[in-house]
């Protein structure tokens, strides 16, 4: 089966993609691994659950309802397939390089849908998969009660589920501000917010860029006060050290940290939680882009690799382009308008726009990307990782999840000199288990540019493979009529 | 067992429905995950790691695999993107030690 134009991710640049094209008469294929679209950001509730207050649900709950409401009313032109993993990116038949020009696919997708596999070619392909959070291991970051901020909003926003009721939350960022107001309206009790670094210095170096949006300076200042009014304490300059607990956590421990983020001996501090929500910034989903073969980048103020693209957000292959979270961190407003930009440029790519009406359109979405971009910027420079982040680990700390592998083998490992990702992961098999090294590989690989006084990128990066996610074999066993692409060697084995 | 709770506020929820996870029964509600429902029931530790240590709700959105439990006799599947199912059967896992060097 082909598409005109297959999109990946049904996330605010997804949606936003989606709409753009089907109001040129584009058909559209949005793929989705949620059972519902709105992407992490604006995460619905299930649709079995009846809304009855939709104040109570937040401010992302009615932006994401009138993004999804603007794509039902495009259905007819948009089928949004949800429940649906893409596990491979694969040149169309096989080929080398992709065929140039729109007539020929420019990629053919493997499935995994209903429990069934199935192929997809796209004539061209929007990738807007979002971000996944930063994984800081920390002693005890494992413990059942450690959560990521992102899934306990997540348990609040769709669940209504508050999975505690004596929280920390710690990490950097403005999600820690947004988390802690929701917990406190929940009924929960936040012992603080712990933030690595300091507003005030921030404010000092980027004021005239923050000054370029005064409604989201009020929206932070709301934040604050909403902590205040809670009675629950920010503490910048400090950040969480420890858990403790046996079979989950029971208490927390955190410290003042300098400016480069190292902890500052005898500042221990010891309180009691039951739960931990931890947020240290986000890093780009590329392993479609990156098997794809698209060439990339490294940009820390971004979160880490992202795919090159051009003014478009073409990529540097044919017909294939990149848009929101997953192709550069920048917030879900930044994703909307770079959703609608990447669809200029695949109706261009299709014939479907002229080049002069896709210049046009391009430009005045330029125009406001780079007016958000000053503001987001400053937030990204106030959250970029510094040395201290990767020296909370301990030697016992286990760093990949998946594998159990410890702070200490992969140190052994580098210390042996072996300094690219791929080459750590065959000797200590971190980034070998289920999670593909999503989580433990930005670690690693700052570990690496410790010890060799370089860069991050300088690891390279884990070479994504197909299945990007685990494929049953029963899977294929009952693939569509059409033949299904090749389960490459060692598929499901584990 | 951490108190943690359903908000009431905001939603209402359908009829509802009983799991089985390990040798518990328990509630939930329909279009809850297995992970809302384990972790509004108080219990973290969904199955225990290659060494053998507790391990639960992590990221909550299907990347870092930590949630995988058993369901109805199928292996790994993430509990906080599988719907609950009236009468499922939802076990811990325990996955296979570590054998000292690679497993290949």
């Amino acid at each position: 089966m082909t598409s005109e134009l297959v999109i990946v991710g049904a996330g605010p640049a997804g949606m936003s993609a989606a709409i753009r094209a089907a109001q040129s008469g584009v058909q559209v294929t949005l793929l989705d691994e949620a059972l519902l679209p709105g992407g992490q950001i604006y995460r619905q509730p299930p649709g079995a659950f009846r809304v009855r207050d939709p104040h109570a649900l937040g401010a992302d709950y009615a932006k994401g309802q009138a993004l999804i409401g603007r794509l039902a009313r495009h259905h007819p032109l948009i089928e949004h397939r949800p429940d649906t993993q893409v596990w491979g990116v694969f040149p169309p038949d096989g080929a080398e390089q992709p065929q140039r020009g729109p007539d020929a696919p420019a990629a053919e997708l493997a499935l995994l849908g209903d429990g069934r596999v199935s192929r997809l070619a796209a004539r061209a392909l929007i990738v807007a998969p979002g971000a996944s959070e930063r994984a800081v291991p920390f002693p005890g970051w494992t413990l059942p009660g450690v959560f990521t901020a992102g899934g306990v909003q997540i348990l609040l926003k769709s669940q209504r589920v508050r999975p505690g009721e004596r929280f920390l939350v710690a990490g950097t960022g403005p999600l820690l501000l947004v988390l802690a107001n929701q917990l406190a309206k929940a009924g929960a009790r936040v012992q603080a917010v712990l933030e690595l670094s300091s507003l005030a210095a921030t404010v000092r170096r980027q004021w005239p860029r923050l000054l370029s949006e005064p409604g989201l300076l009020l929206q932070g200042l709301g934040l604050h006060l909403g902590l205040r009014r809670a009675g629950i304490p920010y503490l910048e300059r400090h950040t969480v050290v420890a858990a403790r607990g046996d079979d989950q956590v029971r208490e927390a421990v955190w410290m003042r940290v300098d400016a480069d983020w190292n902890p500052l001996p005898g500042s221990e501090r010891t309180v009691a939680v039951d739960a931990i929500a931890v947020g240290f910034g986000f890093v780009p989903n590329t392993e479609l882009t990156r098997q794809a073969g698209a060439r990339h980048r490294y940009d820390a103020a971004r979160g880490g690799w992202v795919p090159e693209t051009d003014e478009h957000l073409a990529t540097s292959l044919p017909g294939i382009f990149a848009a929101g979270d997953g192709a550069g961190v920048r917030g879900s407003r930044t994703a909307e308008l770079q959703g609608q930009l990447a669809a200029v440029g695949a109706l261009r790519y299709l014939g479907r726009l002229s080049a002069a009406q896709a210049e046009t359109e391009g430009a005045l979405l330029r125009r406001r990307l780079r007016r958000l971009e000053r503001f987001a910027s400053a937030m990204a420079e106030m959250s970029l990782p510094r040395p201290g982040l990767a020296r909370l680990a301990q030697p016992d700390t286990i760093v990949c999840r998946c594998e159990d592998v410890t702070a200490r083998e992969i140190a052994d490992c580098i210390g042996q000199g072996y300094h690219r990702l791929d080459s750590v992961k065959r000797i200590t098999r971190a980034g070998m288990g289920f999670c593909q090294g999503r989580t433990c590989a930005p670690h690693i690989a700052a570990l690496i540019a410790e010890k060799e006084a370089g860069a991050p990128e300088a690891a390279g990066w884990l070479r994504p493979r197909p299945p990007l996610r685990p494929v049953p074999l029963d899977a294929f066993a009952s693939a569509e009529d059409e033949p299904a692409p090749r389960p490459p060697a060692g598929a499901a084995g584990r | 067992m951490p108190p943690a709770t359903r908000l009431t506020d905001g939603v209402t929820r359908g009829e509802p429905m009983t799991f089985r996870f390990e040798e518990r029964e328990l509630a939930a509600y329909p279009g809850e995950t297995v992970a809302g429902a384990l972790l509004a029931a108080g219990v973290r530790t969904f199955r225990h790691s290659v060494d053998g240590q507790p391990r639960g709700y992590y990221c909550g959105m299907g990347v870092c695999f930590e949630c995988r439990v058993r369901i109805d006799g199928r292996a790994n599947q993430r509990a906080c993107m599988t719907p609950v199912q009236p009468g499922m059967q939802v076990q811990a896992q325990r996955d296979e030690p570590r054998r000292g060097g690679p497993r290949d």
